[in-house]
């Protein structure tokens, strides 16, 4: 474990809503605790906050108390089952979700002052928000999840096109979830990789896939964790996998 | 399309003749020895005409030695000449599209041009972007270093705005430190992208001068959906430079901070993108049924 340098900030990210980005970003963030990691996991979300109520707790604080009082980011973490940290954010209030440029940039700097982690994940929220341009922004890896929907894709690739365009952004990596088999991923992965490269000029990077399992249903209907409920599941293997390659992106 | 040359600074002013103007005479002697009097390969007696209002002697030097003005034979029907001179003078400037310091378009131009984007754009169903840059702390560089330098830092500027803009954009200067540039045929991802890339050329222009200039800058694209009038839709751009401005200045500025996932896609995805995409994805559904009827 190595808590000394800097952690390693990821963003979790789509352009379209409810592609899985908060179940990924729960299910690797166990998986990188059992391959021995510290992790924080933010939920930047501020539009559908709902990291807590997956989780089935109640946190006293949140980044509401942040925004709006006089707290660190620090004040507001909480331990989590899936061994990993939260700073939970608050659903439902609609000055979170359009917060004030400066206010971001206050969290920003916060967030980038925590230490004591190896890795950091943000749990961003959907369309192309500027706070979610921020959080993207403040990331090094950017982790873009699709599914097989068309949707999925055109607004993947808008969140892409516009994170380069605006911010000279070159770097993602895609995670296909929710897919009946390994080879629609990649085939799906290709599809978003070719157009980007013919477009936008830059390859893309394939974390992997995640299958569609029923598992998801029912350990979500629980509150709990799919990978720590069900660690012999494809999906558990399938969040192995790329929990090492993304440890593999932090190294290079 | 580059600015238009500035034609009409250039064209001369209102007449005077030399006979009588003893400041001229001086200067005509210093030009020309033989004092205003030019002589013609036929030994015609020509008169140098410097078409000027009140202009002070030294600047009236300049214009001579530039030649600007006009050579009249005597022998032509010199008061038809000189008023035909001065209806195109006058009718030009009313027509002057450009701006004296810059170079640029004027506002003149520009809300023509704006209309006339509109109409194109409801023709052809192609986008078309209007980015409004606002200089920040310009006021304080005319305070504090004065005018010269506030006009030399504007006139640097514009000539970097001709040397670096695409060759359909328009770049117009609308009042003292506000510009606008009409980007046709550009989709808002596009237009933020150039945007940011005016933003940094600024910087850099300010930092070579070694000024503490920024800008602010709002951009909105007009797309074939839009009902806005000319002015409705400036109006709406002012707006996203006013959040640039509020915002801590120094950045662009564009409506993206409440854009859902589907107009995300909307805005920002060409139309070949999407065909491509869909492309793609209409190959992996024949690839699984293939697949499917296979196994
Ligand atoms: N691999 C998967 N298999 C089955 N269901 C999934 C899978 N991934 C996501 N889902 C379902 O999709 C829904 C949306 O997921 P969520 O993580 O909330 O999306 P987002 O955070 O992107 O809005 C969840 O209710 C979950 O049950
Ligand atoms: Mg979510």
């Amino acid at each position: 474990m190595n808590t000394k340098s800097k952690p390693f900030i990821v963003s979790v990210t789509s352009g379209k809503g409810g592609v899985g980005k908060t179940f990924i970003t729960t299910n690797l963030a166990a998986t990188l605790v059992r391959q021995g990691k510290k992790v924080l996991v933010a939920d930047c979300d501020l539009g559908l906050a709902n990291i807590d109520i997956m989780l089935g707790i109640n946190p006293q604080l949140n980044l509401k108390d942040v925004v709006f009082g006089n707290l660190h980011l620090r004040d507001v973490i909480i331990p989590t089952e899936g061994g990993f940290d939260l700073i939970p954010a608050s659903s439902g209030v609609r000055e979170m979700a359009q917060l004030l440029f400066e206010k971001i940039q206050i969290i920003k700097d916060m967030l980038l002052e925590i230490e004591g982690y190896d890795l950091i994940l943000l749990d961003t929220g959907a369309g192309i928000a500027e706070v979610v341009l921020q959080f993207n922004l403040l990331a090094s890896q950017n982790i873009v999840v699709i599914n097989k929907e068309l949707t999925s894709l055109t607004d993947a690739y808008a969140m892409v096109k516009v994170m380069y365009q605006v911010f000279g952004r070159q770097s993602f990596s895609i995670i296909a979830n929710n897919i009946p088999n390994e080879k629609d991923g990649l085939n799906i992965y290709k599809n978003i990789d070719t157009i980007s490269r013919r477009f936008l000029g830059f390859p893309l990077n394939y974390l992997g896939h995640v299958l569609q399992d029923d598992a998801v249903a029912k350990s979500m209907l629980k509150q709990e964790i799919a990978v720590m409920r069900f660690p012999r599941s494809r999906i558990a293997a399938n969040f192995s996998q790329i929990g090492r390659t993304v440890l593999d992106l932090r190294k290079s | 399309m580059k600015p238009l040359k500035n034609n009409v600074q250039s064209l001369p002013r209102v007449q005077l003749t030399a006979a009588s103007h003893k400041p001229f005479q001086n200067i005509m002697k210093k030009v020309k020895p033989n004092g205003g009097k030019l002589l013609s390969k036929k030994d015609q007696p020509e008169i140098f005409f410097i078409l000027t209002a009140d202009l002070p002697p030294e600047e009236l030097s300049k214009l001579l030695q530039a030649k600007k003005g006009v050579t009249v034979n005597l022998t032509d029907n010199l008061l038809k000449r000189l008023l035909k001179l001065e209806k195109d003078y006058h009718y030009l400037r009313a027509l002057s599209l450009t701006d004296e310091l810059t170079g640029l378009y004027n506002k003149r131009f520009f809300n023509k041009q704006l209309k006339i984007e509109i109409t194109r754009t409801r023709r052809t169903g192609q986008p078309f972007c209007l980015m409004f840059i606002d200089l920040d702390n310009f006021k304080s560089v005319n305070d504090t270093l004065g005018h010269t330098k506030g006009d030399e830092f504007l006139v640097n500027l514009c000539r970097l705005f001709c040397q670096k803009i695409r060759p359909t954009d328009f770049a117009c200067r609308y009042g003292g430190d506000e510009f606008i540039i009409i980007m046709p045929a550009t989709y808002l991802v596009d237009g933020i992208s150039i945007a940011q890339r005016w933003h940094d050329l600024i910087k850099q222009v300010a930092s070579q001068m070694e000024l503490d200039v920024s800008s602010s800058i709002g951009i909105d694209e007009f797309d074939i959906s839009c009902t806005l009038k000319a002015e409705e839709f400036l109006d709406k751009v002012d707006k996203e430079l006013y959040k640039a401005k509020n915002n801590g200045k120094n950045k662009v500025s564009y409506p993206g901070g409440s854009l859902h996932a589907h107009e995300a896609e909307e805005k920002f995805v060409t139309p070949a993108e999407k065909d491509a995409l869909y492309k793609g994805s209409a190959t992996i559904k024949q690839k699984r049924k293939q697949l499917s009827t296979k196994g």
